[in-house]
């Protein structure tokens, strides 16, 4: 058997490739039966929200919390039926990784840094509205306010970067 | 299609191909930015600005076809003016507010993302390759997401 080059993708052709996916979801309200609850599909979500890590994930954990906590309000469309985005991002990346047999456990020495990081992320990308990928659609939405939000995030990645290397890359 | 569940599995196919994508590229959000900033290294950075093309040509399409709910918003800054499209858990009318926290949101997602190596799609990957620190990531990211609705609600913002 001849030794075939792995198949790799560049991060602009990709990049071209989630975007037309991540805006072409957005066609799935409208195809959503006008019925469901009576709602009008341009009740049921946000525009541009057919790919978000952080409203999806919020809306998933808080379809199973709903129960118990039923203050805590997602998007309508998620009080419907679950968000499966981040599911499915890691279905998808497995199926990739353990095809290009890249899957290997990686240990860690700071599990709580990671913790915090993500508890980090997630509060202040509820006070954006966007995680970085939802950002980003919503600029391919061309809202003003996502490119602020953009030019905001490259400043804080600066920020970090400086206090990364300020404390000696810990 | 008559189902409800329709969206559910739509999330996932969507889901499934962009984390297929995603690994098979290296793509990262926030590495772009990192690296441009450090190295002045446009490797990644780019994959960013080609996700932004993508989502214009795509909606533009959608937009054509007319199977976007709302038609006549395409353009959302040019039909809405400088309304925010909803999302963020400080819902307000006012400019200034907006103004203020698109940037203190902003930063502070610019800011942790840094700190723990990429974007929360990034993050899902390197979960999905193994890394457990991700998986760490992700636990705290799920977590806080709830929390952090409650905390706004508890303000009084949503």
């Amino acid at each position: 058997m001849t030794q075939r080059k792995p198949f790799r993708l560049l991060p602009w052709q990709a990049g071209i490739l989630i975007g037309l996916v991540a805006s072409l979801a957005q066609a799935s309200y409208y195809l959503l039966p006008k019925a469901v609850q009576g709602l009008a599909s341009y009740r049921v979500a946000p525009p541009a929200y057919g790919f978000c890590m952080f409203c999806h994930t919020r809306d998933l954990v808080d379809w199973f919390l709903q129960i118990v906590a039923p203050m805590i309000a997602p998007a309508p469309i998620s009080v419907i039926a679950p968000t499966m985005t981040l599911i499915g991002v890691l279905l998808g990346a497995s199926v990739a990784a353990r095809m290009s047999k890249q899957f290997v456990w990686r240990t860690t020495i700071a599990p709580w840094k990671a913790f915090v990081t993500g508890a980090g992320v997630s509060f202040f990308a509820g006070m954006l509205g966007a995680c970085p990928l939802r950002i980003i659609v919503r600029a391919g939405y061309l809202e003003l306010f996502a490119y602020v939000g953009i030019a905001s995030i490259a400043f804080g990645v600066a920020l970090g970067t400086y206090v990364y290397l300020k404390r000696g890359g810990g | 299609m008559e189902s409800v569940w329709f969206w559910s599995l739509t999330t996932l196919v969507v889901g499934l191909i962009v984390g297929y994508l995603a690994q098979k590229s290296g793509f990262c959000s926030i590495g772009g930015w990192r690296d441009f900033i450090l190295f002045r290294d446009t490797h990644l950075i780019k994959g960013v600005v080609g996700f932004i093309i993508g989502g214009v040509v795509g909606f533009s399409l959608l937009a054509l076809l007319g199977a976007i709910y709302y038609p006549s918003q395409f353009p959302w800054t040019y039909f809405n003016g400088l309304k925010t499209i909803s999302g963020s858990l400080v819902k307000t009318n006012n400019l200034t507010t907006a103004w203020i926290t698109a940037i203190i949101g902003g930063i502070g997602v610019g800011f942790f993302s840094v700190l723990s190596g990429g974007c929360p799609l990034r993050n899902a990957v390197m979960a999905s390759e193994g890394n457990k620190s991700s998986i760490w990531y992700l636990i705290g990211f799920a977590l806080m997401a709830p929390i952090a609705v409650y905390v706004f609600y508890l303000i009084g913002t949503i």
